[in-house]
């Protein structure tokens, strides 16, 4: 009983170990033809990676504030980051700050695939509302 | 006597002084409530001119902005309101203040009501105070 715990939460490491390496590597397809955000890419990517990380439960990410930033302004910040996780919505728990979402979803709520088409998702998501022509 | 009159002066003005200084603080701080609530009026009602007029066009967002702004219009129906506003201070430049929008969004699309906490910071320009940058503190989402 003892052996299959052990190989169970081996498999579980393991697959969140390969969610979190794919996440770190991972990066959307961008054109950046006649797009003048362009120069703003290799920034945009870092950020918009941090907040999809958060949203999609990525444990290499810890639970932490004030590290979020959408790059819009005013009202235009909230509809952001609403759109954001609105693709995530069903992981996330009633009235859970979005730092925390990070470690409330590592204990294994969702399964790696989903994780990670979360995060793909967000990320896009993320890419497309700062003007990135995002192509998958 | 004489050392007396001279302290109770002294006191006066600077009781005179502080209350204008007051006085200055709170005019500032509803001009800055002003510009955030014009920017949420503009937005709700999708008016991108009316949104980006808000913005210092030296803004490090002010581009991002531009290129957001349509994307949102167009796919999204949102609507903001503000949640709290707590005017911080200020000093030859900048004004800074704690602002807190709740979002929500009637359009068909996948949105998840949140309320964003924002450290914002304010600039001048030509002699009208306008977005400069903000810092998120926290989001919480709702329902």
């Amino acid at each position: 009983m003892t052996r299959r715990l052990l190989v169970i939460s081996a498999g579980i490491i393991l697959l969140a170990g390969c969610a979190t390496t794919s996440q770190t590597q991972w990066t959307p397809t961008v054109d950046t033809y006649g797009n003048s955000q362009a120069q703003y890419l290799s920034r945009d990517t870092e950020e918009c990676r941090s907040l999809a990380m958060r949203t999609s439960g990525s444990t290499s990410e810890q639970a932490t504030q004030g590290a979020v930033s959408t790059g819009l302004l005013g009202a235009a910040g909230g509809a952001a980051i609403g759109g954001i996780l609105g693709g995530s919505r069903r992981s996330l728990g009633r009235g859970a700050a979005l730092g925390a979402v990070g470690g409330a979803l590592a204990g294994g709520v969702s399964s790696a695939s989903q994780t990670e088409a979360q995060f793909k998702r967000a990320f896009n998501n993320c890419m497309r509302q700062r003007g990135h022509n995002v192509l998958n | 006597m004489k050392q007396i009159g001279f302290i109770t002066a002294i006191l006066l003005l600077s009781m005179v002084a502080g209350t204008a200084g007051a006085g200055d603080e709170g005019g500032l701080s509803a001009t800055l409530r002003q510009v955030v609530e014009n920017n949420l009026a503009a937005h709700n009602r999708e008016d991108m001119s009316g949104t980006m007029q808000s913005i210092h066009t030296k803004s490090p967002d002010y581009t991002n902005m531009k290129q957001a702004l349509p994307n949102q219009f167009s796919t999204q129906d949102a609507r903001t309101e503000l949640v709290s506003f707590h005017y911080i201070g200020h000093d030859d430049e900048f004004a800074v203040a704690r602002v807190a929008y709740k979002t929500v969004d009637q359009s068909e699309e996948p949105f998840v009501t949140n309320v964003l906490d924002t450290i914002t910071v304010f600039h001048q320009e030509d002699g009208t105070w306008k977005y400069w940058s903000n810092h998120v503190l926290g989001v919480e989402m709702v329902q």
